[in-house]
């Protein structure tokens, strides 16, 4: 008895200790966690969705900006802990910054941080055009679409005292990411401007002339626009007086920001140009500083270190309902299920040589259609059509995203377009998925694999939840998934040689759920991009297509061949959506009163020089 | 004959460093061709290149970004190119904006360096003065809570540390901040920079004060039950004298040897730490190397880490040979 008494005094002592230390840390996780999503009774604001055209008119397919709805304060904004006149923003990333176009880095000068500008500003308001002049001043196109003018604004001063911008200037950043002049450009858009202008030139100060060698009706935009995947301007003097690895690390444009600092995977500092020839920008100074973990750009925004974040959409919500605000370029990126391997092209788009199709072909995986087989691309479709009604959209939309999103039914159109139809709709309907299946020699299920793509982290973030909700909904009619979240840059080189044979999750290049209606689509759905990115599958007659749509000047002509496009997308189910995710940042509004913002179909953010300080 | 045996144990000194010394090099270049060979595994570089909504590639410009890449040679011949460079200080630039690799970790390996230290010296003041206190109060609530300690470092990850350090620390309490390094400016010690380290240090710095504290507490009380130490009690020697003096002294050689290794993985392991706290260092630089396949930087810095961890490994195992001299000898 008393020994049993000495091993309970001895375990219930040793025990206290135990449960003392654990009560200690779960009080603490408690309060830690009680404090990071603290309920409240109030209703829940809906986030500031972009704003829909109201009217199916031309001139402009896209949809504006989405701008800041000011959301009532329900819980207290911390005061701003940074310097009054500064913006201090968390960022995913902060890319590696580089004053050259042939290097891959300048985008993000000119689609988010206002330190580069572009010949066009692509901006869409009711009142407006879709295309206005920037640093081009006019500009015009021979009737046979053969050749270019543009002249440029005059008075234009490079930062750092590098002088006026003129044609020479452009003239040489252009050819400097153009691959077809530069061989060693890996500039985004090198291998976009080769087939479709030659060469500039500077005819005199402030004219630049230039032949179209295949007219494409997007060029102002997609090419020399703020809004597309343009190329920025950069000072040819800089560069020549001072040389490649200056020009490398100092980046001389024309921006309302100049570059003070900037270190690759750590921060960036800008700075305010005092006497902007375009505007001004109000604030003095922008610090970006790269912040990976979600959860402490969370941390930061709520004890006011930050400004302003990139915040996941699992965190939106309860910072809304704190007071903070959330605006964006009207960019939402849609995230949808490829179907890679349907190699149908058998010749190249463009040359007319014969392509590998190495690889595709050697399995019969059910959702592969092999085009000489009528009946294998009737079952395979059936098999795509099943995994597509399988998927529960709104559920996704509603669990993952908070509801935030909307539902994506075929990727690179978005619903909310004027001119989408509600014929093309995708119901989540799982009684027809399992008819259609059991129409196929895949009646009992099968076992496939999902590759999660690299938008918004990938497989790390929300992506990945994505996929393993489209693994469980595919499970519910016979399919088993594994869900594959690993690097994307292994990943990659499957997409560009065209040997992956799995589907994956992404919105690849262009699901943008505010990508105009009119512009030709599915480019990297064709061997055109052969030696490039692509979708993984290829259609000889999305090819046609899109060569088609890119040289047709009428713009109601062109919204009924994407209306086409998007009959043949429905068809085949090479591309069902999921879900639109609305990109954008949140700001605290002791920081920041207004941040007016332009349409773009690749910065989630922009306008920098528009922001209106709150101090 | 004293002269005799002090020469005798120079030279195995002497032998006992060259074969370590050799050793290291040999780990070094062993480390080198296998990180060479697995970066060239992960697929060609030159396909990272053709970006979204790019035409893509076309042969000649591939050619040429191939030779520019001196990817058009064997593999065997690229790796000694590569090392060759290596010898004379040229890492090669970065793939995605042609910077010279070397610059680009000089620019990180400050912050990696800073929180390494930070994290060391938390660990050490925390971990031995431990380890000690638990091996002399053996069995009291000393005892128990220093194993609590100890036990929760070991056994919680640093991901999950950090974050809720972050929470409890900084957003509930306000006493730190969330993440970075700060501005550095004025006095370095100053509170206003020391601030950003504690959270940073104490999560990278627990799980090694919980080794340290293991160490020292069995290494202590190994000592404190041998012959000498009861002979120096017996002698009247004050307690103080005896745990500090005499058995913390001879207790010292595991966490010693332990605190360089210990070093080196706090520079080439501390990347969850990094990603959390927003600390801008070598280790966060690699994992974007990884994601970009850009296998200059990767390299270069698998190439530094190894020169690290050897280096810390050459001069614990001296350190050891040094202060012990059983391992010289064997």
């Amino acid at each position: 008895m008393e020994e049993c008494f000495g091993v309970i005094k001895l375990t219930t002592f040793r025990s206290w200790i135990v449960v003392t230390l654990l009560a200690a840390f779960s009080a603490m996780a408690a309060i830690a966690c009680g404090q990071a999503e603290a309920p409240t009774a109030t209703p829940r604001p809906t986030t500031p969705p972009a704003a829909q055209p109201t009217a199916t008119a031309a001139p402009s397919q896209t949809q504006p900006a989405a701008t800041a709805t000011p959301v009532p304060a329900r819980g207290e904004v911390p005061s701003p802990q940074t310097e009054a006149g500064t913006i201090k923003m968390a960022l995913v990333d902060v890319p590696p910054g580089v004053g050259l176009n042939r290097l891959q880095a300048p985008d993000s000068f000119h689609h988010t941080f206002s330190v580069a500008e572009t010949l066009f500003l692509s901006d869409y308001t009711p009142s407006t055009k879709l295309i206005q002049p920037w640093l081009a001043k006019s500009w015009n196109v021979t009737p046979d679409l053969k050749k270019g003018t543009i002249n440029l604004q005059q008075g234009v001063q490079f930062h750092k005292g590098f002088g006026e911008m003129t044609a020479e200037d452009v003239a040489w950043s252009v050819n400097d990411a153009n691959a077809a002049l530069t061989p060693t450009s890996i500039h985004g858009q090198a291998g976009d401007l080769a087939p479709v202008v030659g060469e500039f030139k500077a005819v005199d100060k402030y004219t630049i002339e230039f032949n179209f060698i295949s007219f494409d009706s997007r060029w102002e935009v997609n090419l020399f626009g703020n809004a597309g995947q343009g190329v920025g301007v950069f000072s040819k003097k800089a560069y020549e007086e001072k040389g490649e690895d200056f020009s490398r690390d100092n980046v001389v444009a024309t921006g309302p920001f100049e570059v003070i600092e900037w270190v690759r995977d750590s921060h960036a500092v800008t700075q305010a140009i005092p006497s902007h020839w375009r505007k001004t920008a109000q604030i003095k100074k922008v610090h970006q500083i790269e912040v990976p973990e979600a959860s402490t750009r969370v941390a930061m925004m709520k004890t006011g270190e930050v400004d302003a974040a990139d915040i996941v959409p699992k965190d939106r919500n309860s910072l809304l309902n704190q007071g903070f605000q959330f605006g964006g370029s009207g960019l939402a990126v849609q995230l949808g299920i490829f179907f890679s391997g349907n190699l149908w092209e058998e010749k190249h788009a463009v040359t007319g040589n014969p392509v590998s199709r190495e690889g595709a072909y050697v399995h019969d995986l059910p959702y592969i259609g092999k085009p000489t087989d009528a009946d294998d691309m009737e079952e395979a479709r059936k098999v795509r059509w099943s995994m597509a009604l399988a998927i529960d959209k709104e559920a996704i939309n509603d669990t993952i995203i908070d509801g935030l999103g909307w539902p994506v039914h075929i990727e690179y159109v978005s619903t909310r377009n004027p001119n989408w139809q509600s014929k093309w709709e995708v119901p989540y309907d799982v009684n027809r998925a399992k008819q259609l299946l059991g129409e196929t020699a895949f009646s009992k299920g099968f076992s496939t694999a999902l590759y999660i793509g690299p938008e918004f982290g990938g497989g790390a973030s929300f992506p990945g939840e994505i996929g393993d909700a489209v693994a469980g909904m595919w499970g519910a009619i016979g399919i088993q998934t594994e869900v594959l979240k690993y690097a994307y840059a292994a990943f990659r080189p499957t997409v560009v040689g065209r040997t992956n044979t799995i589907p994956w999750i992404t919105s690849c290049d262009e699901g943008r759920d505010n990508m105009p209606w009119d512009w030709p689509k599915g480019l990297v759905m064709t061997t055109m991009t052969r030696g490039g990115f692509s979708c993984g599958f290829e259609s000889p007659w999305i090819a046609e297509q899109f060569k088609k749509q890119a040289v047709e000047p009428d713009i109601t002509k062109r919204i009924q061949m994407t209306n086409e496009w998007v009959d043949y997308m429905y068809h085949w189910m090479l591309a069902p959506g999921i879900v639109a995710v609305p990109a954008g940042i949140m700001w605290n509004p002791k920081s920041i009163k207004e941040w007016p913002m332009r349409t773009s179909v690749v910065a989630s953010f922009n306008n920098m020089e528009e922001i209106v300080p709150a101090r | 004959m004293a002269v005799s045996r002090r020469g005798k144990g120079k030279s195995y000194m002497h032998t006992f460093l060259a074969r370590r010394l050799l050793y290291a090099l040999l780990s070094v270049v062993a480390a080198t061709a296998i990180v060479f060979a697995l970066s060239r595994m992960a697929g060609d570089p030159r396909l990272l290149y053709a970006k979204p909504g790019g035409y893509g590639v076309s042969e000649e410009q591939y050619e040429a970004l191939g030779k520019k890449l001196g990817l058009d040679k064997p593999l065997v011949v690229q790796y000694f190119m590569w090392l060759g460079r290596m010898l004379r200080g040229d890492m090669g630039k970065t793939l995605l904006d042609e910077k010279p690799v070397s610059r680009v970790l000089q620019e990180k390996i400050g912050a990696t360096l800073q929180l390494g230290l930070a994290a060391w010296l938390f660990a050490t003041i925390v971990g031995v003065p431990l380890g000690v206190i638990s091996a002399v109060r053996r069995g009291t609530i000393l005892d128990y809570m220093a194993r609590g300690f100890a036990l929760f470092g070991q056994a919680l990850p640093a991901f999950w540390v950090g974050i809720i350090a972050v929470l409890i620390f900084a957003v509930h309490l306000g006493w730190f901040p969330s993440g970075t390094r700060g501005t550095h400016r004025g006095f370095p010690l100053a509170w206003e920079n020391i601030r950003f380290y504690i959270l940073p240090a104490v999560t990278l710095g627990w799980l090694a004060a919980a080794g340290y504290l293991r160490l020292t507490r069995s290494a202590m009380l190994e000592v404190l039950d041998s012959e000498f130490i009861k002979l120096a009690r017996a002698k009247g020697v004050t307690n103080l004298k005896v745990i500090w003096k005499h058995a913390f002294r001879n207790a010292l050689i595991p966490p010693l040897t332990f605190s360089a290794l210990l070093m080196a993985g706090f520079i080439t392991g501390a990347v969850v730490v990094e990603t959390v706290f927003a600390w801008p260092g070598l280790g966060r630089l690699a994992v974007e190397a990884v994601n970009n396949n850009d296998f200059p930087v990767l390299t270069g810095s698998v190439l530094l880490f190894t020169i690290i961890f050897v280096t810390m490994n050459l001069l614990a195992d001296l350190a050891y040979g040094y202060i012990d001299p059983r391992i010289r000898y064997s």
